[in-house]
């Protein structure tokens, strides 16, 4: 098989499955944590992916609001990137592969 | 693991041990840390929560393989999974060290370039991370107001460098 490494850590997570389609988008996921403060989260958001705030603020309520939000999907290597990135910034994040 | 629970006088011992004599004051006020026109940011804060900040950039310096919580994995292929968090978790050690390192070098300036306040950001966010995730740490703070106080500051400080940064 394949496949699969899933990994899931406080800051970083990377989850596959063994019939996933290599083609298939990444998709950077941030959880909920009780720690992070609301406008930390916000600015974290636009530095790192040059969001609007707007955009920026709206993908922080949706993590807080509903506990993960898909703030970035795409290619694997740069969606580990981002996910790396975020963890330098103390956010919990996950890797999923589009279904 | 203690068989006893400290006493209200043992805790301020404790504590008194931590910080001193600090005379402690939060960030006066959104003007503690503010971009200048030269694009840098200026620096308002006292020389005790200087100190505060220096102490917080060592305690993430020495606890980078802690504090950011366990790792748990779960893989068809645990050995590929191992080598990615392990990667993974180097790199972010690797940053928040080289941080650390950024904030004590330049704790005492008046002006922070804006990596060098970034990296303020990230450090005392992460000593947060680590107090408030550490079982012992957040027992510590309810028991004892002066300790929130220092997290409170912790928390004021990286409210206003997330709003002012830009």
């Amino acid at each position: 098989m394949s496949q699969a490494s899933p990994i899931i850590t406080p800051g970083i997570g990377t989850e596959e499955k063994s019939d996933q389609k290599t083609d298939k988008p990444w998709k950077v996921i941030v959880i909920d944590d009780p720690v992070n403060l609301f406008d930390y989260v916000i600015r974290v958001f636009q530095k790192v992916f040059g969001y609007s705030e707007a955009k920026a603020r709206k993908l922080t309520a949706e993590v807080h609001y509903t506990g993960r939000s898909v703030v970035w999907s795409g290619d694997r290597e740069k969606a580990e990137y981002y996910a790396e990135v975020l963890g330098t910034y103390s956010l919990w994040t996950k890797l999923e592969q589009d279904d | 693991m203690p068989d006893r629970e400290l006493t209200p006088e043992e805790v301020d011992a404790a504590f008194a041990e931590l910080v001193g004599d600090l005379e402690l004051e939060e960030p006066a006020s959104d003007s503690a840390f503010a971009l200048t026109p030269r694009g840098t940011v200026a620096v308002r804060i006292s020389d005790q929560v200087r100190m505060l900040v220096a102490g917080m950039a060592g305690a993430v310096a020495m606890n980078l393989s802690e504090g950011f919580g366990t790792v748990s994995v779960e893989a068809e292929d645990p050995i590929a999974a191992l080598e990615k968090e392990h990667s993974l978790r180097q790199a972010r050690a690797e940053t928040l060290a080289a941080d650390a390192r950024t904030v004590i070098e330049t704790v005492d300036h008046d002006e922070l370039d804006l990596d060098s306040a970034e990296a303020w950001l990230r450090v005392v966010n992460a000593w947060r991370i680590q107090i408030l995730s550490s079982e012992a740490a957040a027992e510590f703070v309810r028991l004892h107001e002066g300790a929130k106080e220092i997290l409170d500051i912790a928390a004021a400080i990286v409210q206003i460098l997330s709003v002012e940064l830009p």
